[in-house]
């Protein structure tokens, strides 16, 4: 649809098509920042290139909590100044980077990469649980604080998680406190977060 | 006025959640069933941020009464209210797999705008005795939805007598049962469907249990463990085989067993 406003056609359609392929961005937005490329200076438009190519190129996992890393331990888990014996299970990396910014938990992450999802085929074995499970069997880790989004696949994941890991002796927790149910992690705000984080309850 | 939506901008719903996904920034689009309009899609606005005051009462499986405005391609979520959030299921993870399982099921098979009162009550009350019923009788519960949901569907397996002769089945014998044929079939007509499964006379009777539905009956079903992966492997197999397509939450029903 957007082509038939496109004079130069071929490089500038792709790229507004590229763009609306983003989350949350839709066929104006991508329109609106395909224009600002082509008036903005080139330098602009190689710093964006540059910048998506080395993000790729570096992208990698921690091979402990399996967050996004540009080494194969992440600069948290190897902070030896962090609570060793406390371990925060997320659904994704940006629920990670949401709680970091409170600034009040002071435990070591584990990643998911998605929460089980029965509808749309996800099960545990497509997500890091086997990886958590290890970790929790390597014998340091004396709680897991299960922080899945507050909706009911995050709520059946959690206690998916809390079935696996009470045998092997480990405390498990969940979430709670001021967090109203059905809302995504990512957009709680830093006070109710750090609430959330300190009021939690067993599972 | 039951049937198409109505014209109006504004209109209640009675619905179940049957899943979500995200949409946008902070959007949610929802998949319902509603008792007056059938299956419904619609955007519930900034239901992913923790501070909307709407978003708990979407959750997957939880029976709310809303309102809706008519939007130019999708209707979008104006308020909504609880009617019942089936918590014993949100607190136990069989009852959740097996909740997502019969969400499903309907959204499979149903098309968008196509009321039917009587699934619509017929999903509300089996989630209730998923909410209710002992762990040992969720399995039932199921098969008896599976089955009565077919039945809505125009699916009705013939289970009294032979679907290809019509002659009555006899008891103690190897029988079969065949999605072609849509029911039971003979010892002299199993040859008529090469891709009929095998079935149990006990087999054939605990179905026809499960499809006249009263739980005073289901609830005494006696079954042993090969029994049961038998029976909910048939019925699996019936509805794939009728929707062309993989239930997908039945994976991890299956490894809850
Ligand atoms: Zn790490
Ligand atoms: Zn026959």
């Amino acid at each position: 649809m957007t082509s038939n406003f496109m004079p130069a056609g071929g490089s500038v359609a792709r790229l507004i098509d590229a763009f609306s392929r983003l989350p949350g961005i839709g066929p104006k937005t991508a329109q609106r920042l395909t224009y600002h490329l082509i008036r903005a200076s080139s330098e602009e438009s190689e710093l964006l290139a540059k910048s998506l190519l080395e993000m790729r190129d570096r992208l990698q996992f921690c091979s402990l909590c399996h967050n996004i890393s540009e080494s194969t331990i992440c600069p948290i888990c190897a902070n030896t100044n962090r609570d060793q014996g406390l371990l925060c299970v997320v659904e994704e990396p940006l629920d990670l980077f949401v709680i970091e910014r409170a600034s009040v938990y002071q435990g070591l992450y584990h990643v998911l990469h998605g929460v089980i999802s029965p509808m749309n085929g996800v099960g545990p074995e497509d997500l890091k649980i086997q990886e958590l499970i290890d970790r929790v069997k390597d014998g340091k880790i004396s709680e897991v604080l299960v922080a899945t989004n507050l909706s009911l696949e995050g709520d059946a994941t959690a206690m998916y998680l809390h079935d696996a890991i009470d045998p092997l002796g480990v405390r498990t927790t969940r979430l709670a406190g001021g967090l109203p149910s059905g809302g995504d992690l990512e957009y709680a705000d830093e006070v109710t977060l750090s609430r959330a984080l300190e009021g939690r309850r067993e599972l | 006025m039951p049937g198409s939506l109505p014209k109006s901008t504004l209109y209640q719903a009675e619905v179940v959640v049957l899943r979500y996904m995200s949409l946008g920034e902070a959007d949610r689009l929802l998949v319902l069933y509603s008792k007056d309009f059938g299956k419904i899609r619609a955007s519930a606005r900034g239901t992913r941020k923790t501070t909307s005051r709407i978003a708990g009462h979407l959750e997957p499986l939880t029976h709310s009464s809303l309102l809706l405005a008519r939007g130019s391609s999708l209707d979008i979520v104006s308020q909504a209210q609880t009617l019942k959030s089936f918590n014993q299921i949100r607190d136990d993870l069989g009852r959740i797999a097996n909740g997502l399982y019969i969400a499903e099921i309907v959204d499979l098979f149903t098309e968008d705008e196509e009321p039917n009162a009587i699934l619509f009550q017929l999903l509300l009350d089996t989630l209730d005795m998923l909410s209710r019923v002992d762990v040992e009788l969720l399995h039932l519960i199921i098969h008896r939805f599976e089955i009565q949901m077919l039945g809505l569907m125009g699916y009705r397996p013939q289970l009294d007598t032979c679907a290809v002769n019509g002659e009555s089945l006899p008891q103690n014998v190897p029988l079969s049962f065949s999605v072609v044929w849509g029911g039971v079939l003979c010892e002299s007509c199993a040859s008529r469907d090469g891709t009929a499964r095998k079935i149990s006379s006990r087999g054939v009777m605990i179905l026809k249990i499960l499809q006249r539905g009263k739980m005073e009956v289901v609830e005494e079903i006696d079954m042993t463990k090969e029994a049961r992966t038998a029976l909910s492997g048939l019925l699996r197999w019936y509805i794939q085989t009728i929707l062309e397509r993989e239930v997908q939450s039945g994976a991890f029903l299956d490894s809850l067993q």
